[in-house]
This record gives C-alpha cells, sequence and structure tokens, in this order.
C-alpha cells in the first residue's frame, strides 16, 4: 500500500527509528471508509517501524461550481446520480477519484466543467517520526 | 521529532506497482487512426503466448483494447491491495473503459496525469514480464505522462505509408528522439493508405525502422484470439520474434 511505503521512505530518508503518527485527510467523494483505511494501514504496517504508530484520519467534505452557469453544490446532492460499478455500492471515484469530471455533471445545467473544492482521494498531510539523535 | 508534510503518496503507488513488471513497451503515434490499438492488442496477444503479459489502456478519451478483445460481460474485482484487471485468455487488461462502460469521458488536461496515475496505482497487475501501454494519438498529456512515469520503455511508433501521417508521426519521433527514448517505426496497412517509402523516411530522419504490416481487411472488428491464422498476425508475429531484443 502506497500510504505504508511513503511512511517506510520517509523513514528511510530521515533515519528514523520509529513512524510515530501519519494524518490523513480523505475526499468524501472517493466514499473510502476512514476506518477501513486505518484498520488496512494496521495490517500493512512495519511491525518494527510502526509498532505504536497512531493514524488519523479526517474526512475532506466536497463542493462544486459549475464554470457554465455559476451555481454550486455539494457532493452529497448528486452522491445517488453517480453509477456503482461493484457489488460493494462503490462509484468509479473511489477508485479513480480524478476522474470525477467524466462522472459528474452540474445538476442544474448538465455541464461537465466545474471546479471542485476539496480534497478528491487521500492525501498524506503529515507523518511525524524518531528520529536518532 | 521531525514531521513531513503534504506528502505525494500516489507517486510512490506508481513506483511500487510498476518495479516488478520486467518490461513496457508503448504502442503511440502523432496520428489518430493508424491502428496502434490494434497492433498494441494483437502485439499483447501475441506475446502472451510465451509471456506473462498485461495491458494497460491509457486512451482516456477512446479506450478501444476491451472492445477488440471482445470484452462484453464483466465485473471488477478488488482486493485488500488494488482491483485485479480483467483476464482474456493469459492476458491481465486494465483500461478506463471498464469503468465508462460506453460513457463518454469529458476530461480536461489537468486531470489526466492524476487519473493515469491512479488507473496504475489501483491496478495489481502480478509478474508481469512484459506490460503493452497503449496510448491516444497525439503528444498531449498521455504521451508525456508515460514518458514521465514509464522508466526505459520500448515505443512503436505506429504510421500508415503516406504524407500527411508521417508529416505528424515525424515529430512524435522528433520528440523521442530528443529525450533520448528508445523507439522504432512500424508502418502499418501497407498497399492500402498509400505508399511512401516509410523506410526510407526512417533513415532520412534517423529513425529505426523495424518493419511493415500489410493491409488485412479479416481483421477488422476482430479479437486477436480469433485472428490466428491472419497475415496481420503473422507478419507481426515476425517483427515482434525479429526485435524480442532490442525491447
Amino acid at each position: 500500500m502506497g500510504i505504508v511505503d511513503t511512511m517506510i521512505h520517509e523513514a528511510k530518508v530521515h533515519n528514523a527509528k520509529k513512524v510515530k503518527e501519519i494524518y490523513l485527510k480523505i475526499g468524501e467523494m472517493s466514499n473510502i471508509d476512514s476506518q477501513i483505511l486505518v484498520g488496512a494501514i494496521e495490517d500493512l504496517k512495519d511491525p518494527n517501524l510502526m509498532d505504536d504508530l497512531k493514524v488519523y484520519a479526517t474526512i475532506e467534505k466536497n463542493r462544486f461550481k459549475c464554470r457554465n452557469c455559476g451555481r454550486e453544490w455539494n457532493f452529497s446532492e448528486i452522491e445517488k446520480n453517480i453509477e456503482k460499478i461493484n457489488v460493494d455500492g462503490d462509484t468509479p471515484l473511489h477508485y479513480l477519484p480524478d476522474s470525477a469530471q467524466i462522472f459528474i455533471e452540474c445538476p442544474y445545467c448538465g455541464s461537465h466543467e466545474f471546479d471542485m473544492y476539496g480534497e478528491t482521494g487521500v492525501v498524506i498531510e503529515k507523518i511525524v517520526l524518531e528520529v536518532n539523535e | 521529532m521531525i514531521s513531513q508534510k503534504n506528502l505525494d503518496f500516489i507517486n510512490s503507488m506508481v513506483k511500487m506497482r510498476l518495479k516488478d513488471i520486467k518490461k513496457i513497451l508503448i504502442f503511440a503515434s502523432g496520428k489518430g487512426g493508424v491502428g496502434k490499438s490494434t497492433i498494441a492488442a494483437f502485439g499483447s496477444y501475441i506475446l502472451s503466448r510465451k509471456y506473462r503479459v498485461g495491458v494497460l489502456d491509457l486512451d482516456i478519451h477512446g479506450p478501444s483494447i476491451p472492445r477488440i478483445f471482445d470484452i462484453k460481460n464483466f465485473k471488477l474485482t478488488e482486493k485488500k491491495d488494488g482491483i485485479i484487471p480483467l483476464r482474456v485468455e493469459n492476458i491481465d487488461i486494465m483500461s478506463l473503459e471498464l469503468f465508462l462502460r460506453g460513457k463518454p469521458a469529458q476530461l480536461s488536461g489537468k486531470h489526466k496525469e492524476n487519473l493515469i496515475k491512479e488507473m496504475i496505482g489501483i491496478t495489481k497487475f502480478v509478474d508481469l514480464e512484459y506490460l503493452v501501454v497503449d496510448l491516444p494519438p497525439g503528444t498531449g498529456d498521455e504521451f508525456l505522462t508515460s514518458l514521465q512515469i514509464f522508466s526505459d520503455p520500448f515505443i512503436f511508433l505506429v504510421t500508415i505509408p503516406n504524407d500527411i501521417s508521417w508529416n505528424v508521426v515525424k515529430r512524435t519521433g522528433d520528440i523521442l528522439k530528443k529525450y533520448g527514448k528508445r523507439f522504432g517505426v512500424i508502418e502499418n496497412m501497407r498497399g492500402y493508405f498509400g505508399n511512401l517509402n516509410v523506410e526510407l523516411k526512417c533513415k532520412e530522419n534517423t529513425f529505426p525502422y523495424i518493419g511493415y504490416l500489410n493491409f488485412d481487411n479479416s481483421i477488422i472488428d476482430k479479437s486477436p484470439i480469433n485472428c490466428k491464422n491472419s497475415t496481420f498476425y503473422h507478419e507481426l508475429n515476425n517483427i515482434i520474434d525479429k526485435n524480442l531484443t532490442k525491447f
């Protein structure tokens, strides 16, 4: 998993003995369950480097503004319009958040030209390391 | 204690997914309609008879690999560490079309680079010896992003034998030469769309010419799986056999 790999990479770069904390921001429209993500990190973490790792994940709301008609909307208003692609009910945005322009349209004029606000996928905001003195 | 902020982990994901793939073959052309995707699909099928092969369709606006392989009813499977590409015969396939399902892809440039990285990042290709990458025509985001993320690929530059196609494909070749990329020109549909001497043009421009494929209407709209006896299949098989060590 890229998040765990990134922690390992950062620990190596900074000659750290432990990764203590990681702060994640999850875009609402990716529909990633923060508890499942934290659980996955726990399962895949390096047992020596990350034995007392604390994972903090927050969900960021997504908002949109149409470039054609100028109106604005929240993700929650249009979520039901996006086609699900598997039995778990995930939308394409769960896997490919940068495809939002393809799968979302302005609920007022139907345009696919809009600006997006808020993180789309998962972003590592901060990693806290314990370094060798 | 030190803390690192705003780390870009999608690039780590891409690196992780690509690190065990032995060879990457990219099919490109400045020009559309020259048969890139058909050659990519047939080429991947030919290679898959001896090697572990994956196909990554990066033609975001016009993905056609699933159509060429006649993929109709499918269900994407997700494991803990990624999406399992669709298996056709012995080939693992990932395409945006598996998400689009016929929907048009309206997407502006700024999102394309990330979308390509996301596609690679989510796909669990396993133990591949060859990853075949099918690009759209042109030298825009998909082309440039591919040059950036795939280390030391071999690029097949596809043209048809007429000046309109060559005039555009030559510019793509100039870019590849400038960046020091390994590539070779394949002439497709010989005997049908003009009679330009592509081999001579390649010599004049110091582009490696790796062979030609005659026009073969028996393969139109057919999966390579059903065309093993076609002229096109045999000619491409010969080109691959002759040049495999260069890839």
